[in-house]
């Protein structure tokens, strides 16, 4: 019986094997200190993500999202639309920072407002580690939570106003109440694994990925315990139905609110299930996504290594090597073991009864015992890094497999990877026979976080909007903003003041509805209209030419950027192209003849 | 009579000084003339191919729809900047080295630019002795369809820019750098780079502005070469 127990990995090594003499305050913590730590990394994350969260411009995808949450901020209505805009749930969540930032309506919000939500979510993804900390151990869980601190492509899409972060964020919440609630059967946690499943997919449609990939690491891992307990595999049980159901009720009960605008749009859920069908479209990246079709390993090259022209490379190579061998580890069943619940399935097994019972007696036995909740040993419990390597596996081939790619969709299996860096991390940390060993690679962990650290500073503020970036996907220049302030600067000397009409006559004109929140007559035109003429007009590049003998009235005309390779071009009527130079002049001589 | 003789004489100078002004003009032209050579360029590949558009505003520069025209200089011209110390108002480069501004290589790709950091910068070019310019040319960057901003070309006698002082270009329409407001037009960076009139001017060192770009605020150089003569 005992060799049947250690071959389905139930049985704990010692723990006095794990922890080594002299790191006895990593080994031998009962939460207090790793939870503190896990904080002060939370702690300094928010800080990093913070740092002027308004240097980048919105990108185009950023700024459409913000112009849909100022809607629902000014009129308090949403309606979900199954073509575009994924789900509502990034919505309804920035509304309480719109209000309590002081903004009364969307044209008084600043970009810091709105870019706190998923800076906000890149912390939480951190803190929702410590659902994990007692089966990951203690160098897994720090590790790991250092590295979502400093990755760089986490930073980057911290500061970045689109669902991905969010989704990410619920499905770490999820992982966490599955696993807790794999450690219990507690109802709560079965509801609160279902909330986290309705706020995935009222985050985004492609939700229905991380669930399937969840539920093949999830279903693997009971088979696997039932096989090697001699149980049978497919029965389900009544409490265990109960729990599906509860889960299952929750989740769609939180996904109809969300969708049906809270009520207000009955018809929102369905057309969510209609969405499916426009996504499955796309994300074959044919049609209008052909755009962003790419090779399968597109990703995997991106976190590698990427130097493309004249700059840094940029690599986040080091949570790669440390995933492959977290995973080898824990597919392998190699994992430094803790002394978590399986010791005493161990006992229940090695006096007999563990055969005779069902799987929910046994874990019922285990609740009785005390043992449900682990103290928490060193090492990493082997279902828990069995379950993750499996999920990160599932969504890193699901993401390989579908040919529509952008650098934002990398955040799931990005995050699996890293949880499987800290059990690698951990792995090699348990492995080292001596002290000096393991001290060295402690400081060798810290000095390559620091590298990634230094690689993500480079890519939030020098790089943020540099197409050597590997993280800047058609990202809006800085010049946008410049032409926005540039337009602000001609409305103040207009009559009209912001209700002065703007022209856009450009089929490419985002992020420029956001940066024009302010204005109340802009007009955007995809070909040239009958009467363009404006005080104002924004004309791409290849419409200038036919617009030219159609004006009316003379214009000052200037280049704008809006995108690497798109060039609009700025067009102000001479006019006031010309006071706006008097009045810069007077300024000037103003300045000389009383230098401060 | 005396009169009639008198006019034909002056106009037979005016026309000849006329001719003889016409001929050492350096500018774009199909045709040579006498007292001139044509500029020989080594341009790199193009990078990119934008399409070229008829732009009618007074103040962009309308894109040439094929290659530029040959361009006329004083006979005797030469290359002066070649290998030609520089400076820069950025003195530690984000990417690459100063020397690679009159290094000849002009290719764009890796190793052969240089990116100096946000805002006003520029590149000092000491040309070694005084000489007379007959044209500059400026590669600032040429793998995407790109404009810079306020782009100032100035030659001095100086290093600091106080005696002599000529500007050569200047496209700062609203004086954002405070080099004074200029009337030359923006103009897109393409492989065969920005050909600029050197007036004749007289100077020793070379200066040129940028203040950022269309597609982010860092400055460029990949190369700027001076043609002209040595003056004794």
């Amino acid at each position: 019986m005992e060799t049947n127990s250690k071959a389905a990995g139930l049985v704990a090594p010692s723990p006095t094997k794990a922890c080594r003499p002299g790191f006895g305050w990593l080994c031998g913590w009962r939460g207090g200190l790793a939870v503190g730590m896990v904080l002060l990394i939370a702690a300094g994350a928010l800080d990093f993500r913070l740092q002027q969260l308004e240097h980048r411009p919105f990108h185009l995808d950023e700024g459409v999202q913000a112009v849909k949450a100022g809607e629902l901020f000014d009129s308090g209505h949403y309606r979900y639309d199954p073509l575009e805009f994924h789900g509502p749930s990034l919505y309804y969540f920035t509304l309480p920072i719109l209000k309590l930032s002081g903004a009364k309506n969307f044209a008084e919000t600043r970009d810091a407002d709105f870019r706190l939500v998923p800076v906000l979510c890149g912390v939480g993804l951190i803190l929702l580690l410590l659902l994990l900390r007692r089966g990951l151990g203690g160098v897994a869980t720090l590790t790991a939570a250092g590295l979502l601190a400093v990755s760089p492509a986490m930073v980057f899409f911290s500061r970045y106003y689109i669902q991905e972060m969010m989704l990410v964020m619920f499905a770490a919440l999820a992982l966490g109440a599955l696993w807790r609630f794999d450690r219990s059967r507690r109802a709560g946690l079965a509801a609160l694994l279902g909330l986290a499943v309705g706020l995935m997919y009222a985050t985004k449609e492609t939700s229905v990925i991380y669930c399937g990939a969840m539920s093949a690491a999830y279903g693997w891992l009971i088979l696997r315990r039932r096989s090697r307990a001699g149980l049978p595999l497919w029965k389900l049980h009544r409490r265990q139905g109960f729990m599906l159901l509860l889960a299952g009720g929750v989740a769609a009960l939180v996904a109809g609110l969300f969708y049906s605008s809270f009520l207000a749009h009955p018809r929102g859920p369905v057309d969510s299930l209609l969405a499916f069908l426009h996504y499955f479209e796309r994300t074959g990246g044919d049609g209008s996504a052909a755009m962003h079709r790419q090779p399968w390993y597109y990703y995997l090259k991106m976190l590698a290594f990427t130097k493309d022209a004249p700059g840094p490379w940029w690599s986040e190579g080091l949570i790669l090597v440390l995933a492959v061998v977290g995973l080898g580890t824990s597919l392998w069943g190699r994992v430094p073991r803790n002394n978590q619940p399986g010791t005493v399935r161990t006992s229940l097994a090695k006096n007999g009864s563990g055969q005779n019972r069902s799987e929910e007696t046994q874990l019922t036995a285990l609740k009785s015992l005390g043992h449900a909740r682990a103290t928490g040993g060193p090492g990493v419990h082997p279902d828990l890094a069995l379950l993750l390597a499996i999920y990160t596996l599932c969504m890193t081939v699901a993401y390989a497999l579908i040919p529509y790619k952008t650098p934002w969709n990398l955040l799931g299996f990005l995050h699996g990877l890293i949880l499987m860096a800290g059990i690698g991390a951990a792995a090699i940390f348990h492995g080292m026979p001596w002290r000096s060993g393991r001290a060295a690679w402690i400081l060798l962990l810290l000095a390559a976080t620091w590298q990634l650290a230094a690689q993500a500073a480079r890519a939030n503020f020098r790089f943020c909007a540099d197409p050597r970036n590997p993280y800047v996907y058609a990202h809006s220049v800085p010049d946008v903003v410049r032409l926005a302030r540039r337009i602000d600067e001609i409305a103040a000397l207009h009559p009209d003041g912001r209700s002065m009409q703007v022209h856009f006559i450009t089929p490419d004109y985002w992020p420029m509805p956001y940066y024009l929140r302010k204005f109340k007559r802009v007009g955007y035109w995809s070909e040239i209209p009958t009467a363009p003429d404006a005080p104002v007009m924004i004309v791409g590049a290849d419409l200038q030419e036919r617009l030219d003998p159609l004006l009316r009235d003379p214009y000052h005309t200037a280049y704008y950027g809006l995108r690497p390779d798109v060039l609009l071009l700025l067009n102000i009527r001479q006019d006031l192209w010309e006071r706006y130079l008097q009045i810069k002049k007077d300024s000037t001589d103003k300045d000389l003849r009383n230098p401060k | 009579m005396r009169w009639v003789v008198g006019a034909a004489l002056g106009l037979t100078v005016a026309l000849a000084a006329a001719a003889e002004e016409t001929a050492v003009k350096p500018g774009l032209t199909t045709t040579s003339a006498p007292g001139t050579q044509a500029l020989e360029l080594q341009l790199p590949k193009p990078l990119f191919v934008g399409t070229p558009k008829n732009i009618k505003s007074t103040n962009l520069e309308k894109p040439l729809p094929g290659k530029r025209p040959i361009y006329q200089v004083p006979a005797g011209t030469t290359l002066l900047s070649a290998g030609k110390p520089v400076t820069s108002s950025d003195p530690a480069p984000i990417i690459g080295t100063l020397d690679l501004v009159t290094d000849k290589g002009k290719e764009g790709a890796e190793g052969s630019m240089v990116e100096l950091d946000y805002g006003k910068q520029y590149v000092q070019i000491d040309l070694g002795k005084m000489v007379q310019l007959a044209a500059l040319v400026v590669w600032h960057f040429h793998q995407e369809a790109r404009v810079y901003r306020d782009v100032v070309v100035q030659v001095a006698e100086d290093p600091d820019f106080i005696m002599g002082v000529v500007t050569l270009f200047n496209n700062d329409d609203d004086n954002s750098s405070g080099l004074g407001a200029g009337k030359d037009k923006e103009y897109l960076e393409t492989y065969e780079g920005k050909l600029l009139d050197g007036k004749g001017a007289k100077g020793r060192y070379l200066r040129l502005y940028s203040n950022g770009n269309t597609s982010n605020d860092l400055n460029h150089y990949i190369e700027v070469e001076a043609y002209g003569k040595a003056l004794e």
